[in-house]
């Protein structure tokens, strides 16, 4: 049995929660247990909020692409943007041993959406940035 | 998110409600300025309704608990749910503030 999950977002911040809300009843609906929705959820909060804080450069609405797909026990997720090209993979991510107080900011959300899902891919695909996340169901 | 308001003799205690994201942070930083600002020294914020947070909430608290710590207060956290005290612990948020586990605890601190 497969279940999917698909939503276009604005980028705007309150589309996030929105976005959140919308997911959470559906992880609801397959019955995610709470610890695993917990992560999906986080992870892609981070990606969306990196997207809408940074990935653009004018004013213009833009849109954002969510797929999520049940099946066989594991969550497959896509993010679609036409935002600058920027590959979370290869981002510098702070040492979390460092004291707080001592580091520079930026990174924080990169580390958490990588934590919280097995596999974290990103491609660059005519003029878009492409997230796939995998994250098994448990 | 919801912020209720308990104000007490020496603290404040602030009972959040729902998912402390990048709007939310944005709240409670302005609550925390506005207790500063009344010439509340100390915070304790009830972590129990708190179901979800994400990076951007973990910064709303640290820069809240600098800001209390600046004017010579402090901020305590109690009551987290296993998963978000996760995410402090991960992050090693939890060695740059106070994380009490019980609201007696967190008053504890206080004295």
């Amino acid at each position: 049995m497969q279940s999917v999950f698909s939503i276009r977002i604005e980028n705007k911040v309150p589309a996030i929660s929105m976005c959140r809300e919308k997911l959470l009843s559906f992880c609801r609906k397959n019955k995610i247990s709470k610890d695993c929705m917990f992560g999906l959820l986080l992870a892609i909060d981070e990606l969306l909020m990196n997207i809408i804080l940074y990935g653009y450069d004018d004013d213009e609405k833009h849109f954002i692409f969510l797929e999520l797909i049940i099946e066989d026990k594991i969550i497959r997720t896509e993010i679609t943007d036409d935002g600058k090209p920027f590959n979370p993979c290869e981002f510098n991510i702070p040492d979390m041993n460092t004291p707080v107080e001592l580091r520079t900011p930026g990174g924080l959300g990169i580390f958490l959406a990588q934590k919280y899902v097995d596999s974290f891919e990103y491609s660059y695909i005519e003029n878009q940035n492409v997230m796939k996340l995998v994250k098994s169901i448990f | 998110m919801e912020i209720l308001h308990d104000i007490k003799e020496n603290y404040a205690i602030l009972k959040l409600k729902g998912h402390l994201d990048l709007p939310a942070s944005g709240l409670l930083e302005t609550e925390v300025n506005t207790l500063i600002s009344n010439s509340t020294k100390n915070v304790l914020l009830d972590f129990s309704g708190v179901e979800f947070i994400n990076s951007a909430g973990l910064r709303g608290i640290f820069i809240s608990s600098n800001k209390l710590k600046a004017s010579g207060g402090k901020l305590i956290l109690y009551s987290l749910h296993n998963q978000v005290k996760e995410i402090f612990t991960i992050t090693g948020f939890d060695k740059a503030l106070t994380i009490a586990t019980s609201q007696e605890e967190a008053e504890a601190n206080l004295s």
